[in-house]
């Protein structure tokens, strides 16, 4: 059990120190959104939701923007994606990239309306479709990651 | 399938309150109170990330630098040959500029004697024999003789140092204007005359001063060409002190010589 919070912290440390340094023009790897993610398939909605809440809570606090915005998106990603478990090839390599791809653009259309509608400065949409497809490439990779990591 | 049912409910019900904690807590975002506690959390998060992003901001920087470094580097390799070439020629020009001036108070004397100047290194010049000599580097070859006067320049001044006292083949002894054993006619500047002996140390005297002579301190001593050994004209330095002797209807003064010839390189001896 301690596993799961290890890996929150592990991954946001990550995304702090490696992958938010690694972002050009802001094209960014979200890389707790992606276990996040792989989380919610291994593990299921219940463990997914929680994982997204609190990573996206971290977040939140550490971006110095708004509190609760990825925390709430999050958790509703975390426990959509939790659904799949078991009823799709979560293993297959396409499904991965398909499935990543949506809940990133949805993911971060949602960030842009809950911004919107809360008059915070929204996100640029834009880059939406990009950023989805840069993280949908190595989802395969972060789900053997996650689930090597998670194992119990 | 019943136990299925019960976690679904419960994912659901957690999912409904996270969901509204999320809402709240974007709600409650802009509450000043909230505000206040998230300038606080972000006070003690911040630097926990600022320390974790510490490292990665050193190794970015250095990478950055490093590229600096290299053309600084070439750069800074490139500028210190320039440097010392440039070094070099500043050395060769204070060279010449020294040598220039010298052989021009050389030209100078020269015509104003109608006589020849040898100009001279001091090539040593004792502790022990601070005031009395010092050796120069010209001697019988090249023309030096006994009793030839030895004079300096401090600006436009011909500075009389002494006279040669021994004379070799490739250098000779100077006897120093303060030593014991020197003489020399001397000229005030309102025109008395005296002799001028040396005394070991920066102060001379001028003795057998004539009774009526006006001596102030600052006037002038200047060689008065009489004796046949010293042209007339050759500084020797300025009246500090004077005074009436008891026994004597003279004056002597004291005379405060202007040239240290230990901070001096070159003399010239004026060839008779």
């Amino acid at each position: 059990m301690i596993r799961i919070p290890l890996l929150l912290i592990t991954g946001f440390i990550a995304q702090l120190v490696i992958f938010n340094y690694l972002s050009p023009s802001g094209l960014g790897i979200n890389f707790t959104l992606l276990i996040a993610i792989q989380i919610a398939l291994i593990r299921g909605s219940y463990t997914g939701e929680l994982f997204g809440f609190f990573s996206g809570l971290i977040e939140d606090i550490f971006s110095l923007g708004v509190i609760g915005e990825r925390a709430l998106v999050r958790a509703l990603i975390g426990f959509l994606a939790g659904r799949f478990k078991g009823k799709f090839a979560v293993q297959n390599i396409f499904f991965q990239i398909f499935l990543v791809f949506f809940i990133f653009a949805f993911y971060n259309i949602s960030i842009y309306f809950i911004r919107a509608i809360f008059y915070y400065s929204p996100f640029p949409l834009k880059r939406i479709l990009l950023i989805s497809a840069l993280n949908s490439i190595i989802a395969p990779l972060v789900y053997h990651l996650v689930k090597k990591a998670s194992a119990r | 399938m019943k136990q299925r049912t019960v976690e679904d409910k419960r994912t659901i019900y957690i999912l409904i309150i996270l969901i509204a904690s999320g809402l709240l807590l974007i709600l409650v975002n802009n509450i000043e109170y909230v505000r206040v506690y998230k300038n606080l959390m972000v006070r003690v998060m911040f630097p926990s990330s600022r320390l974790v992003m510490y490292p990665l901001d050193k190794i970015d920087r250095a990478c950055r630098e490093s590229g600096k470094l290299l053309s600084l580097y070439s750069e800074n390799k490139r500028l210190k040959k320039e440097i010392e070439s440039l070094n070099l020629e500043y050395k060769d020009i204070d060279y010449l500029k020294a040598e220039n001036a010298s052989l021009k108070e050389t030209m100078r004397i020269r015509q104003y004697y109608n006589a020849d100047l040898i100009p001279a290194t001091i090539i040593s010049h004792y502790p022990e024999e601070y005031f009395a000599s010092f050796n120069i580097s010209k001697g019988k070859k090249d023309g030096v003789g006994k009793d030839m006067p030895v004079i300096g320049v401090i600006g436009t001044k011909w500075v009389l140092l002494g006279r040669i006292d021994e004379v070799y083949d490739d250098f000779s002894r100077v006897i120093l204007i303060t030593a014991s054993n020197f003489r020399c006619a001397a000229e005030l500047s309102d025109g008395s005359l005296g002799v001028v002996k040396g005394n070991n140390e920066w102060i001379i005297k001028m003795e057998y001063i004539s009774p009526n002579a006006n001596i102030s301190k600052g006037d002038e001593v200047y060689t008065s060409g009489t004796g046949g050994i010293f042209p007339s004209g050759l500084f020797i330095g300025r009246v500090s002190d004077s005074d009436t002797l008891k026994f004597s209807i003279a004056k002597e003064a004291y005379i405060e010589a202007d040239y240290y010839p230990q901070n001096s390189k070159y003399v010239y001896v004026l060839k008779k």
